[in-house]
């Protein structure tokens, strides 16, 4: 008969029977997952990675704390302004990128821009009215309707272009690389705009057809074609006296009666 | 050697069969675990970064080195549904572990 101590005995033994086996198959599993990780080690050193601390046990304890904490705001915020501050010394160039991508984040680019091609658009009606009503020449109107576009053209131009640039230079970004994202702003590659403006080499045109009517496109794409491309540096840079004459008066919104009087001016030339 | 938290210790050992190994080598074990984890996670994560990100993605790895945390967050930043990335593999860095160990699928 198997006595108690017998049982105590038999079990220790199975018990360290299973004990020596675990550990045997622990031992196996660590150098399994040590030549594993060398593995993934040479893996991530090509893909320019250093030694790794223990991340996982980090997010393993983070798992439960919510993500958008002050705290972590607060962290990401610093860094993002860290950055912005270096490349703002020209010392992390490449990171470009990214901190534009953290400036869309910040600023609505979208909003300006159309307000001011909403009265684009409605340029052809506008000046059309006015021609009627001051019976002009065919020859006259058509000078008029030029003038009155180019400056309206200019004047979304450049508003466009110095809020944008105002907006970087508050963050920080030193006049190169505003310089660079006002050319990828303009640039035809920026799809998720819904108003494109695009600039080629010494031609800017705008593609506003996701919010004005395609008579108004239409009229607008013909202008273009027929008549006037702009440089972005003559309507950002140095407008001719007359013209900045002519801007000072679109400063505000334009109604027709401000462009009845705009037209005066032109016709007086 | 890191704090873990007990119960989940408990189960992860007992998943692989490996309840009985005395709590240091669990502990020596497990920093072992964690550490193929996080190279697993990492590639992973670096994989699914968009290639204009992938660069100054890396160079955050490397300049936070002595802080986790701050890798953390820029795994965040940079990859999308980083999260859901992050418990896939860990998922499947767990059946394949039991599968080593034990020559059988069991566990989530």
């Amino acid at each position: 008969m198997e006595t108690q101590i017998d049982k105590g005995y038999t079990n220790g033994r199975s018990q360290e029977k299973i004990q020596n086996m675990q550990e045997r198959s622990a031992h196996e599993l660590y150098k399994a997952l040590k030549s594993q990780r060398h593995d993934f080690e040479d893996h991530l050193s090509i893909m320019g990675v250093g030694e790794l601390p223990d991340i996982f046990t980090i997010f393993d304890q983070k798992r439960d704390v919510a993500k958008n904490s002050d705290v972590v705001e607060d962290i990401v915020n610093h860094e993002v302004v860290a950055l912005v501050e270096k490349t703002s010394h020209g010392e992390v160039k490449d990171h470009r990128d990214y901190l534009l991508d953290e400036v869309e984040d910040m600023v609505d680019l979208h909003q300006g821009v159309m307000h001011y091609l909403s009265q684009y658009v409605h340029i052809d009606e506008i000046a059309q009215k006015s021609i009627e009503k001051r019976k002009l020449t065919e020859k006259q109107a058509q000078h008029v309707l030029v003038r009155l576009k180019e400056t309206m053209s200019q004047k979304i131009m450049s508003d466009f272009l110095s809020e944008q640039k105002q907006l970087l230079r508050a963050h920080g970004f030193d006049d190169d690389t505003v310089s660079e994202y006002v050319g990828w702003r303009l640039s035809d590659s920026h799809i998720d705009n819904p108003m494109k403006i695009f600039a080629e080499k010494d031609k800017i045109a705008i593609n506003a057809t996701k919010f004005c009517s395609n008579d108004a496109m239409e009229a607008y794409r013909i202008h273009l074609a027929k008549e006037k491309i702009y440089s972005v540096e003559r309507t950002v840079e140095a407008p001719q006296k007359k013209e900045e004459e002519i801007v000072d008066e679109t400063e505000k919104s334009m109604t027709s009666d401000q462009i009845d009087r705009l037209y005066e001016k032109m016709l007086g030339e | 050697m890191h704090t873990h938290n007990k119960k989940k210790l408990t189960a992860l050992f007992r998943d692989l069969d490996l309840g009985d190994i005395t709590e240091s080598k669990k502990l020596f074990l497990l920093d072992e675990i964690n550490a193929l984890l996080t190279h697993r996670i990492v590639t992973k994560l670096i994989e699914k970064t968009t290639d204009d990100k992938k660069e100054l993605f890396i160079d955050k790895i490397n300049e936070n080195k002595d802080d986790p945390n701050k890798i953390l967050l820029y795994i965040d930043h940079f990859v999308e549904d980083a999260d859901k990335i992050i418990d896939r593999e860990i998922a499947t860095y767990k059946k394949e572990l039991i599968k080593t160990v034990t020559g059988k699928s069991k566990g989530k």
